[in-house]
């Protein structure tokens, strides 16, 4: 039976290991704050940290996880959920879960993200356009946070794609 | 019809719609400012929108769906404005589905948000609620003071008169019982909350995961399901093989259903289990066998019977003048089938039993909703109760009845509640698309500069024949299909507008601006193909034309200014304006061009279009919340001009050949531009859409943009892959 640390807390799920973290999140756990987007991986609405990495859960076997500790937006208290609010960022709000994971993941990292830097890490799709008040929201989030600047993570960060034809 | 007396038609909504005999679900679409949900407001009912509790806590009922249009904020600020509430204080509810919240246009007793429809509807009638009931709150304090009407004031949820008040919960239920007066709201010169900007209400639950939208909805002892149509459009089911499937695990049943007779879904199989996972991995174990379509359709063969449509004469919808006949001549556009591609895939959970069929669905479209799942069921439509969650996205797609009523049919069969998802394949593979759509342009301008004749020929499928079949017919609709060119606002003396309708298999719906997304770009950049034909500048080409559409005038002098037009030296800038459902709107694309490196290849191998800032002028006549117009203009211009580089639905084999995000690339935050919004309060009394009219000026003034750059013209879209004399485009 699978387990893991999930929002600093121990679970085990009878579940078949080759299951997708997000449908054991969504379905065992009942936790339906990460949401389903694509299944293949591409538009980031699953996003979770996993040992405090932004991972897309619907292409990560639960079996992947094991021993390991999952964060989920419900398990979220970051300043960058604040200025969200701030800048009204969400319209529709079903890819804000996986936009604000994987914010609060790039301001861990980098505490003040330039533009590039900001292009590159957020890839997660916003069909309602909210890309613009994002950008300020990280911004504002760095300009608030204004702590000394961390040290690089151990894991590797999953790297983006460019637009491309 | 029951013929209802006013005061039954203020108050019946909520009591008989509370007064359903069903057991109350657990879920409801409701949230309050702190984000926790429960039940459906309990307490006393003031006409349809208003509930007070006897603690006081008002809840404001919508009669419109959220789908990030802000509705669920700006609505209620009316009701708010009229009854002097503080918005942060309310809570906020949908309502079920009832002809008590049919939208108040023409168009018959329907529930439905779309068209940029739901405040320049629901203004008038909400207002006019909030006044009623406040005018009864106040009745009932003067009644009970013995005090005249007219010295009775309200503020923060009391009535007051002189040292003596009492909360709205208070005198809640001797209100209620008053006969219903006449009441007018507030003027203008009065409002404290309208043109304010409070924050969004459901804001917050959507930055912590608590908001629940229709794939959320959680129903006890609910079975999961997923569903499976033809691949080739128009096809039908001919054979199931679930032997394979019924033995993977979690299965519980493998249904097949015929597309109903009136063509609210079409044939369909369904693997219902224990999990969505379940169901979604055992759905690809089913052996099945469809037959008929087109499957000769392919991107060439559908480019090919759009263009023979430009070669032959049209209906005619318009005649201005005596327009010249060669529109064979002229240069032709092209736009291909676009999806709506909504973040949040099809969904809907469903019970039905004795009593009838209980619904939770992110839906637009409550009415024909209802309608379709009990003609298709066979049960009385009052019978149906149907839940609207939060949408995950909806731009028209979630107006179409077809999920919902596969999950009807489903639960009907299972005899528990069901929640069906699709997959993001499923979900590709059948939409409602935008219709591939060409045209071709000619005209004249003389020795002044001026136009002196316009001649369009249109070629594409029409999204109402499906729902008014006489339209094969050709009966006149060049106001629908027509649109940007039925109602030119550029003084033209001679026009010519015709049509050549295009019947395919493939399904056609409402696309976010609908026939104004590919007919501004199509009108739009061959405007500026004359203002170069004339010498003349684009702007003051535009304004030239304009001076007898004072609103156009304004919104094209008003964003040039704000892109500063006149001193664009050095940058690449083009403008488009577009009016859709009301609304009048500008635009200003700044482009820079960049040399592509690619590593593949040594060496440049194309360039690349940046769109660094976008301007807008927003005319949308009255407002209530700039910001929430803003967001909405934000939004439009991200999601046009992600149309513009590089989506495009592709068919092969008269089936969808895109099936999931990776072959259909939608922006990403790196390629967003500054957007800069105006919003111009142009004509208070006349209030324009806000949720669409921003998205068809975008692809115009890009190409325009991209034309000052490069002097070369884009014709089609998307831009992506397109050749120029510089290289390919990349975006």
């Amino acid at each position: 039976m699978p387990s893991f640390i999930l929002n600093s807390r121990s679970v085990s799920v009878d579940v078949d290991p080759e299951t997708p973290l997000l449908w054991v999140l969504r379905e065992q756990l009942g936790l339906t704050g990460t949401k389903f987007g694509c299944g293949a991986g591409q538009c980031g609405a699953c996003t979770v940290h996993l040992d405090g990495v932004p991972t897309r859960s619907c292409i990560t076997s639960v079996s992947g996880v094991e021993g390991r500790s999952v964060t989920t937006i419900e398990g979220l208290d970051h300043p960058v959920q604040d200025a969200w609010i701030a800048e009204q960022v969400p319209q529709c709000g079903y890819c804000q879960s996986g936009q604000i994971m994987a914010a609060a993941a790039l301001l861990d990292a980098h505490a003040s993200p330039d533009d590039a830097e900001v292009n590159e890490w957020m890839t997660n799709i916003c069909r309602c356009g909210t890309y613009a008040r994002i950008r300020k929201a990280i911004r504002r989030a760095a300009g608030v946070r204004m702590a000394p600047e961390l040290p690089e993570p151990a894991l590797a960060v999953p790297s983006p794609t460019t637009g491309t034809p | 019809m029951i013929n209802l007396s006013r005061r039954d038609i203020l108050r019946s909504a909520g009591g008989l719609l509370l007064g359903f005999a069903f057991p109350t679900s657990p879920e409801f679409l409701e949230y309050n400012p702190e984000g926790s949900s429960d039940r459906g407001a309990d307490g006393e009912w003031l006409g349809a929108y208003v509930c007070i509790d006897p603690h006081g806590m008002v809840t404001l009922r919508v009669p419109a769906s959220e789908m990030g249009q802000g509705v669920h904020t700006s609505l209620p600020m009316i009701l708010a404005e009229e009854l002097d509430l503080d918005i942060r204080a309310v809570r906020v509810e949908m309502a079920p589905n009832s002809t008590a919240y049919a939208h108040p246009s023409e168009v018959g007793k329907t529930q439905l948000t779309a068209g940029s429809g739901s405040v320049r509807g629901w203004w008038g009638p909400m207002a006019i609620a909030g006044a009623t009931a406040r005018a009864m709150l106040i009745e009932a304090a003067a009644r009970r003071w013995a005090v005249p009407a007219e010295s009775c004031t309200t503020a923060n949820g009391k009535v007051s008169c002189g040292a003596q008040n009492a909360t709205y919960g208070d005198l809640a239920v001797e209100a209620a019982g008053l006969s219903v007066p006449h009441a007018t709201p507030k003027p203008r010169e009065s409002w404290k909350l309208i043109g304010t900007e409070p924050q969004r209400l459901d804001i917050p639950s959507k930055t912590n995961g608590t908001a629940v939208f229709g794939i959320d909805v959680k129903v006890p002892d609910a079975v999961q399901a997923t569903v499976l149509h033809s691949p080739v459009f128009g096809a039908r089911l001919v054979s199931v093989d679930d032997t394979e499937a019924r033995k993977l695990p979690g299965v519980i049943d493998v249904l097949h259903f015929k597309g109903s007779a009136q063509g609210h879904t079409t044939d369909f199989v369904a693997v219902v289990a224990d999990t969505f996972w379940h169901a979604r991995v055992a759905i690809v174990s089913v052996v099945a066998k469809w037959e008929g379509g087109r499957p000769d359709l392919d991107d060439k063969v559908i480019s090919q019977e759009l263009l023979a449509g430009l070669d032959q004469r049209g209906q005619t919808c318009k005649k201005v003048g005596a327009p010249a006949r060669a529109i064979e001549k002229g240069v032709t556009y092209e736009v291909p089938y676009l999806h709506h591609a909504t973040m949040e895939p099809l969904t809907c959970t469903a019970h039905v039993h004795d009593q009838g069929v209980e619904l939770w669905a992110p839906t637009q479209a409550q009415s024909f909703t209802e309608r379709a799942v009990a003609a298709v069921l066979g049960v009385a439509h009052d019978k149906v109760l149907l839940h609207t969650t939060f949408l995950g996205g909806g731009f028209g797609r979630k107006s179409e009845v077809d999920f919902v009523v596969e999950a009807a049919q489903i639960a009907q069969a299972v005899g528990k509640p069901v929640k069906v998802t699709w997959t993001r394949e499923e979900d590709f593979a059948h939409g409602f698309y935008r219709p591939a759509f060409a045209a071709r342009l000619t005209g004249a301008v003389d020795a002044a500069g001026k136009i002196t004749d316009l001649g369009t020929r249109l070629s594409g499928p029409n999204i109402l024949t499906r729902f008014l079949p006489f339209f094969l017919d050709g009966l006149p609709f060049g106001f629908f299909v027509g649109e940007n060119f039925f109602d030119l606002p550029y003084a033209v003396p001679n026009q010519r507008l015709e049509y050549n309708l295009l019947d395919l298999p493939i399904p056609t719906g409402f696309w976010r601006s609908v026939s104004a997304s590919h007919n501004g770009f199509f009108r739009e950049c061959f405007l500026d193909e004359l203002a170069d034909r004339a010498g003349v500048d684009p702007v003051q080409f535009r304004l030239n034309h304009l001076a007898d559409s004072p609103r156009h005038y304004n919104a094209v002098k008003k964003v040039a200014e704000m892109a500063d037009w006149e001193h664009r030296e050095g940058r690449f800038l083009g403008i488009a304006i577009v009016e859709s459902f009301g609304s009048i709107v500008a635009e200003v694309a700044q482009v820079r061009i960049e040399d592509h490196l690619s590593g593949a290849t040594p060496g440049v191998d194309g360039i690349t279009v940046h769109v660094e800032k976008v301007w807008v002028a927003f005319d949308c006549g009255r407002c209530i919340h700039r910001g929430i117009i803003k967001a909405q203009a934000e939004g439009s211009v991200g999601m046009g001009l992600s149309v513009a580089f590089g989506e495009r639905m592709s068919i092969v084999g008269g089936a969808s050949a895109t099936p999931n995000f990776y072959a259909y690339p939608v922006l990403k935050l790196g390629q967003m531009p500054e957007v800069e919004v105006e919003v111009l309060e142009g004509a208070p009394d006349d209030p324009g859409g806000v949720g669409e009219p921003a998205l068809p000026p975008i692809a115009p003034a890009v190409c325009n943009a991209i034309f000052a750059a490069l002097g070369e013209r884009i014709r089609s879209l998307p831009i992506a892959g397109q050749s120029t004399k510089r290289g390919k485009l990349f975006v």
